[in-house]
């Protein structure tokens, strides 16, 4: 293997870390803006009320740690694939 | 909630296939979520359903399960084309939307060409995920009226005998009078009579309309199972 093609392969394992990072992160968003459009409707039909207001926020809250952990470790990846890059400059 | 349809959703992640839940909620429409893909097919019933024939499959035939499919195409396990396929084989009409991640364009158009509804890649707006659920309820509406139409005339079917069934098949075949009683070994005036009991039966007015009915018929059925009650 030349070093070129080790190189390929050392970016293709980074890229599918990328990859499922964002998907991590992806998930809990999806979830929060689906939360919240909800409460937006059920306010506008009239259909809600404190209780069901208030599920919605606990839920969104859990989603917005959930999606914090995942900003987390992303730039976590990001800081260490920078320093890589630095010290082999 | 007036039509009774119910919007599956099937996905790995918890939150996500809630929140999908609750925003269809909160726009008036029933759902029912399943962690994966084989809790779906085991409550809904579908897990080792096989049609041997076109009766079998018309008299299972269950309108209780009407609606549509909200998919994950990436699940750990039975991934959501592998359950398209399964779903594909035991005949369900139920519509399906995939949901994918990012560059899973591969996969969608795969799913598009076995027949999905459309698919939505992740993050989608909320707007365009509601319109899409509410266009896919209208087509199992359509895909319901069909099959119902063709259970109609099954049950027609059943009615005929064996001989006046042969005589249709004949009919179907555009063969004229003369030459289906020369193959029965029948006189042309008892063939004249099956052909009017086929007609009166059948609640045909024509031949014409008979031969419409018969071939939509056929041709509905082998898109689900590949047997023809009526030869043609």
């Amino acid at each position: 293997m030349t070093i070129a093609d080790k190189n390929r392969e050392l970016d293709k394992g980074i890229h599918k870390d990328l990859y499922i990072l964002i998907h991590n992160l992806n998930q809990p968003l999806t979830a929060i803006n689906n939360y919240a459009h909800a409460g937006i409707a059920m306010l506008a039909t009239g259909n809600s009320n404190k209780e069901s207001l208030a599920v919605l926020f606990e839920k969104i809250t859990e989603q917005v740690t959930r999606s914090n952990k995942s900003t987390k470790e992303l730039s976590q990846l990001v800081d260490s694939l920078l320093n890589t890059k630095d010290n082999s400059d | 909630m007036k039509t009774g349809q119910i919007v599956h959703i099937v996905d790995d992640d918890e939150a996500v296939r809630d929140s999908l839940s609750v925003l269809l909620n909160s726009h008036g429409l029933m759902t029912s979520t399943y962690p994966d893909a084989k809790s779906f097919l085991e409550s809904s019933g579908m897990t080792s359903l096989t049609y041997p024939d076109t009766e079998t499959f018309l008299e299972s035939f269950d309108p209780t399960l009407s609606g549509c499919l909200v998919l994950d195409i990436q699940m750990p396990e039975m991934s959501g084309l592998h359950l398209q396929e399964e779903l594909v084989a035991v005949g369900s009409t139920l519509p399906i939307i995939f949901l994918t991640g990012h560059a899973e364009v591969n996969a969608a158009v795969q799913a598009l060409k076995s027949g999905a509804f459309d698919f939505l890649e992740k993050p989608f707006d909320h707007n365009t995920f509601v319109a899409l659920v509410k266009q896919a309820l209208e087509k199992d509406k359509k895909n319901r009226a069909a099959l119902l139409k063709q259970r109609e005339v099954y049950e027609l079917l059943k009615t005929l005998t064996p001989r006046e069934r042969q005589v249709l098949n004949h009919v179907m075949d555009a063969k004229a009078t003369k030459v289906i009683a020369i193959e029965m070994g029948l006189s042309q005036r008892t063939i004249e009579i099956y052909r009017a009991n086929v007609m009166q039966k059948m609640q045909s007015r024509s031949i014409a309309q008979l031969v419409r009915v018969i071939s939509e018929f056929n041709s509905t059925m082998s898109h689900i199972i590949h047997e023809n009650l009526v030869s043609s």
